[in-house]
């Protein structure tokens, strides 16, 4: 589903991902861990086409994000830590445009935003504009916005910021239909407990380069994630 | 307090223009700083020479008639006026919708240092564009007098007062459209149509100034009963350097200010929440329509212009322009004419008309800069044009889009209404559309290139990128100087060359530069909209 290969991304003389290469498969929850300016941000918004890299290739669904990077945007879904979204729009307008642009079938859409809004208890705001959202409202619209193109693959930078706990909870529920359903996700946390809990598949990243990753298991074996993690941190 | 308030404010304008945001290091500021010195002097040459001729006149005239504080009325007004015009439109965004006010309002910063800084900044424009009214004003009665330094100093007090009571008058519009934006549904729309009635007011003021001051050279005797009115005299005696009269004007304008200040401060907090909360309104399910990629994003460009007074005020006055003169022209197209010919002292024939019509359009849409804060506009928001799957030129099509939009059909408007008028031949009728439409797309495509090339997306107010960016300042110029250079270009050569071969070889030429311009905007253009940071 995604792959990233020899991902390097340089700001002047400061590396801030160093060869970095990670494969998520079709059906995997693949959480990213790492202290604050370790490099996932950056690896996200390169994997969403946002940032250019300068070394490495970066895959989804077999496309080359540098060759096909419409093809590889159609599959994916990105939403940044801080959602800054159209102030000037009502919440269905803001949803509205991102299903003109991935071009869902009206139908579909309304079904879609119906099912997903209710969902996030957020229908009867719709029509508010966004600059009287809080940021956890814009998160959710962020989040509805995400998931009403059925993408294949959603990169989320700490999505459970800002969410309610009844939100974060419904979250972590959609996150795993969306892999059971043949869909990958791939996010960064600081939560450990929630990574540890949730994913499939975990990396930890330290100065920009990958420390640790694969399963769960494999990565923490009889330890929490949280001493692995703090003991990769201190070396 | 207010020193590093007005730092910071300095600061966020010095970085949109010397800051490369994509190397991420400061740019060498020599070549823009010239352009923009260069640029300076020409406005304050032009403006300043319309102004000192007008002076002239009414100075030699009304000297000549003892009627020195009738002088300082007439100009120390149109300065005044020429301060709130200059000023108002900055005020309401500067005060009350920047996005930094919730984060001052939360550290110990004293809510009237951040008001005082934030008037500050409109202070540079309404000082700017009130001294450009009275300065030569004021060059021309020393030269006239002879002045001494005693005269000197009281003028520039007058100058100094003058700027200042346009800074009041500009704040205080600021706060009544605060006041009046929190309690109204349709913000947006009502602030443009107030500000558009004051612009109309303003025209209509203007119109009544001239047939005045016409009165006024050939009779100004008539206009020595003015003095009977309270205060009017002496405030033009103020102009003249009088002591106690500028005394006067002096208190006045600080208690005046004063005032201001403290209302203001005293509602800034009130009227912030204010403006943030809006009714809530329960959304009821409609029924959805999909449209193509292109159609929504400029829909998107759409609701961006439609819902920023600030952005449709200072980008858009084209096409009010454009629409002023379509309705000028069909309401008096003959006197018009006449006038014209008066004022050229030649005769013009209507192949001449024709041409001259095409420049004066083109040079009225040329005030119309939509494209070029567009890009700066998207923001904190470009990650989202970045992420989603839509290819960098559908993106600049739309924010082209929007340009011609706007201005297109008050231009078209406007070329009818000048071939309903000049009855043109056929050739020219084409090209008193084609050539103006040229003109346009050129401009838009100009405006965005510029934008492209000089984004500043850090902005905490969005005034910055409308008002106060380089991209905007240069698409502007250009293109009114544009159109002028076609106006001015015909009349060199209009004794050799037939109206509708200098329209055709100007068509050529537009068309050339805006395809040439779109050409880097698909290739380049594109290319640079992903990589912006």
């Amino acid at each position: 589903m995604l792959r990233i290969e020899h991902l390097t991304k340089k700001y002047g003389e400061k590396v801030a991902v160093d060869d970095l290469s990670l494969h998520i498969a079709p059906g995997e929850i693949y959480g990213f861990i790492g202290h604050n300016g370790a490099g996932k941000t950056t690896t996200l918004k390169g994997v969403a086409g946002i940032q250019q890299f300068d070394a490495g290739e970066v895959y989804i669904d077999g496309l080359s994000l540098k060759t096909d990077p419409i093809g590889c945007k159609s599959r994916l879904a990105y939403i940044p830590d801080n959602p800054d979204l159209y102030d000037f729009m009502s919440g269905i307008k803001y949803l509205n445009f991102i299903g003109d642009v991935f071009r869902v079938e009206a139908d579909r859409r309304q079904a879609r935003i119906r099912e997903l809004a209710a969902r996030f208890e957020l229908t009867d705001d719709l029509g508010q504009p966004i600059s009287a959202y809080s940021h956890g409202m814009k998160q959710k619209l962020a989040l509805i916005s995400a998931f009403i193109h059925d993408p294949r693959l959603i990169l989320l930078d700490e999505p459970f910021v800002g969410l309610d706990p009844k939100a974060s909870h419904l979250l972590k529920s959609m996150m795993r239909e969306h892999c059971d359903g043949g869909g990958a996700i791939f996010f960064s946390t600081h939560v450990l407990e929630v990574a540890e809990k949730l994913c499939d598949k975990v990396a930890i990243i330290k100065e920009g380069r990958l420390v640790r990753s694969g399963t769960m298991e494999a990565v923490k074996g009889d330890d929490s994630l949280e001493e692995v993690f703090l003991e990769l941190e201190e070396k | 307090m207010v020193k590093l308030l007005i730092k910071r404010q300095i600061s966020e304008l010095m970085w949109s223009l010397f800051y490369d945001t994509k190397k991420k290091k400061a740019r060498a500021p020599g070549a823009d700083i010239g352009f923009t010195i260069l640029i300076a002097v020409l406005i304050i040459a032009l403006v300043g020479g319309m102004v000192g001729i007008v002076a002239r006149d009414l100075c030699g005239v009304l000297l000549g008639a003892g009627l020195d504080w009738l002088y300082f009325v007439i100009l120390g007004s149109m300065s005044l006026l020429a301060g709130v015009l200059g000023g108002v439109f900055a005020a309401y965004t500067s005060l009350y919708k920047a996005r930094d006010n919730d984060l001052l309002l939360s550290l110990p910063i004293p809510e009237h240092s951040i008001i005082t800084a934030r008037i500050l900044t409109v202070y540079i424009l309404t000082g700017l564009f009130s001294g450009l009214a009275i300065l030569p004003a004021l060059g021309i009665y020393w030269w006239q007098k002879k002045a001494g330094s005693g005269m000197i100093i009281g003028g520039l007090i007058f100058a100094l007062c003058l700027s200042l009571l346009a800074l009041a008058l500009c704040a205080l519009l600021g706060y009544g459209v605060a006041l009046l934006a929190g309690k109204m549904k349709n913000k947006s729309l009502i602030t443009v149509l107030l500000s558009l009635a004051g612009a109309g007011l303003y025209l209509a003021g203007y119109y009544k100034f001239n047939s005045m001051l016409e009165s006024l050279l050939t009779d100004p005797a008539a206009f020595a009963g003015l003095e009977k009115l309270p205060g009017l005299k002496a405030f033009g005696l103020a102009g003249t350097g009088a002591g106690l009269p500028l005394l006067g004007l002096g208190l006045l304008t600080l208690l005046l200010l004063a005032m201001v200040l403290f209302v203001l401060v005293r509602s800034f907090r009130r009227l912030i929440s204010a403006s943030a909360s809006v009714a809530r309104v329960r959304y009821r399910e409609k029924t959805i329509r999909s449209r193509s990629v292109q159609k929504a994003l400029l829909i998107k460009e759409l609701a961006r212009f439609t819902t920023s007074p600030a952005y449709m005020l200072n980008c858009a006055m084209g096409s009010l322009f454009l629409l002023f003169l379509s309705g000028s022209i069909l309401l008096k197209g003959g006197g018009l004419l006449s006038a014209l010919e008066q004022e050229a002292e030649i005769s013009i024939s209507a192949g001449m008309l024709g041409a001259l019509a095409c420049a004066v359009l083109c040079g009225l849409a040329g005030s119309n800069d939509i494209s070029a804060p567009s890009i700066s506009l998207e923001g904190k928001n470009l990650w989202l044009l970045q992420s989603l799957p839509v290819e960098g030129w559908q993106v600049l099509k739309a924010k082209l889009g929007l340009h011609l939009l706007v201005t297109l059909p008050p231009l078209w408007l406007g070329a009818l209404a000048c071939a309903l008028v000049i009855r043109p031949s056929v050739p020219e009728l084409v090209f008193l559309f084609l050539l103006p439409t040229l003109a346009v797309l050129l401009y838009a495509a100009f405006g965005l290139m510029i934008g492209l090339l000089r984004p500043n997306l850090s902005w905490t107010n969005e005034i910055v990128p409308i008002k106060q960016s380089f991209s905007v300042f240069v698409a502007m110029m250009v293109s009114m100087a544009y159109g002028v250079l076609m106006g001015v270009l015909y009349l060199r050569l209009a004794k050799n060359l037939a109206p509708t071969v200098y329209l055709g070889i100007a068509s050529l030429v537009t068309a050339l530069l805006a395809g040439l311009i779109l050409f880097w905007l698909k290739k380049r253009g594109s290319a640079r909209l992903g990589e912006l940071p």
